[in-house]
């Protein structure tokens, strides 16, 4: 095959520059899908009537619809409820500079949110129920005993299947690329644009998103078999 | 005056009553083993002394401090909590902890007692259940004999005024029942009031110094080992007891 080699290697450190942008993206949203998951899961754990139903049944939509729509939803919709919210509690829309950013980042953090909510929710109840008993046996209040003793393993029993979540997000932040935000595939596709040697931009883009994975994925498991260090009921790989 | 006292426990659970108004009245130092076949709301009156379930109606009283089922403020029951210890069917150890962490997080987190204290507290207990070499394990990594020893510990550690015992060997294998009731026993010997639902009718001869029997959710007999187990008076206490006494001798294979 008669790729343009050196053009790959020049063309590296370019489409590497947008890394940060991605991790950006993916953080940001990654913490308002968990801000999201946590808020959706509460409301479903304390059984609160009517919202736990509406939110279940928003659940349900959010997963029915494809990421890839739900991000040109936010492109388009966003811009129009901001400029319907201009002069309220002062705020001033300004049209001409959109933060795309920030448009893909609520669509993200809807979608993960809507799926993160069912770990949460699992997780919680994964937590056998005794232990609280026996928190509140030694004198703890709920609270403490919440804190101390069902979150934490929450946490641990959730963080296999949030690793995986955080995996499939960091790779779906290149369909932000659609919505006009410059992240490493955006970028990989723009740095071609002279040269038409548009597979070989691709070629890097994929290696890099293969690089990085990779380390998270390394870095996910030591944290998942260091946290999961007390049960020796589970066979951590 | 009794250390523990139950008048009119009332308490219903799905439809249904559990408890039928269960005055109940256990003296300091006083070890008294509840006996009933499962259904009898035994485990359920236990779990009303110490409001992890509430009774609907009815009153209980810990060393002094009386509260009401039927309202009680939070504070009530934090306070009476902080009189009672509980040991579970099934450890109800804090899985996230390690056995030392287990035993030191009611001490240090709620009696806001210092770490190195709290510490040296446990280890006294751990040595005398010989588990002193486990204080860094996890408890997944216990047997379940050894899970329910170092949850004898933990209600220990607390210096509790009376220790509840929920069905402490009932999750064990047998071999392993031997070892937790050897404990149970040494604990009796200290003088702390014990309250024992349990199916050991030899712990209940050789320990209890008084045994209840509960049917229906209400208690059928009470009185000294000798007379409610050696001498039932009741139909139902010898109907229960000769079941789990004479199960074994029943057929030949």
């Amino acid at each position: 095959m008669n790729l343009n080699y050196a053009f790959m290697l020049e063309d590296i450190p370019v489409v590497l520059s947008a890394l940060p942008r991605t991790l950006g993206l993916t953080f940001c949203s990654l913490f308002f899908a968990i801000v999201t998951a946590v808020l959706f899961g509460i409301c479903i754990l304390k059984n609160i009537p009517v919202l736990k139903q509406f939110l279940i049944g928003l659940n349900t939509v959010i997963k029915g619809i494809p990421l890839m729509v739900q991000l040109l939803l936010c492109y388009y919709a966003i811009p129009y409820l901001l400029r319907a919210a201009d002069g309220f509690l002062g705020y001033v829309y300004n049209p001409k500079n959109p933060s795309y950013f920030a448009f893909a980042v609520v669509a993200f953090a809807i979608n993960y949110g809507a799926y993160m909510t069912d770990v949460v929710v699992s997780s919680y109840r994964a937590v056998e129920r005794g232990q609280l008993d026996a928190a509140y046996s030694v004198g703890m209040t709920a609270f403490q005993g919440m804190f101390r003793i069902v979150i934490p393993q929450a946490v641990v029993i959730s963080i296999p299947n949030l690793s995986n979540y955080f995996m499939w997000l960091l790779k779906a932040t290149s369909l932000a690329s659609v919505v006009n935000v410059f992240e490493i595939l955006a970028t990989a596709r723009m740095s071609t644009a002279n040269n038409y040697a548009i597979l070989e931009g691709y070629i890097v883009a994929a290696l890099i998103y293969w690089a990085v994975c990779v380390i998270f994925e390394k870095g996910l498991n030591c944290l998942n078999k260091k946290m999961s260090r007390y049960r020796n009921d589970i066979v951590v790989s | 005056m009794p250390m523990v006292e139950l008048k009119q426990i009332k308490k219903r659970l799905g439809g249904e009553d559990v408890l039928n108004g269960v005055d109940l009245s256990v003296g300091e130092g006083d070890v008294v083993v509840i006996l009933g076949p499962s259904g009898s709301g035994k485990t359920t009156l236990l779990r009303t002394i110490n409001f992890l379930n509430p009774a609907d109606s009815g009153t209980v009283t810990v060393g002094g401090l009386t509260v009401d089922s039927a309202k009680h403020h939070h504070k009530e029951v934090l306070a009476l909590r902080r009189k009672t210890g509980m040991v579970f069917q099934n450890y109800g150890l804090f899985k996230n902890k390690t056995v030392l962490r287990n035993i030191t997080e009611g001490l240090t987190v709620v009696r806001k007692i210092k770490k190195e204290e709290a510490e040296k507290r446990a280890y006294e207990l751990l040595e005398k259940v010989n588990l002193a070499d486990k204080a860094g394990a996890y408890p997944a990594e216990l047997s379940g004999g050894q899970q329910q020893r170092v949850g004898i510990c933990r209600a220990l550690a607390l210096s509790p005024e009376v220790i509840l015992f929920d069905e402490p060997t009932s999750a064990l294998d047998p071999e392993l029942v031997g070892e937790v009731l050897k404990t149970m026993k040494a604990v009796a010997l200290t003088g702390i009031t014990m309250i024992v639902v349990t199916h050991e009718i030899s712990f209940a001869r050789e320990v209890a110094d008084k045994v209840v029997y509960m049917e229906g959710g209400v208690i059928v007999e009470e009185g000294t080992p000798r007379e409610v187990i050696d001498h039932p008076k009741d139909e139902r206490t010898l109907r229960f007891l000769r079941s789990i006494l004479e199960d074994s001798m029943d057929y030949m294979i």
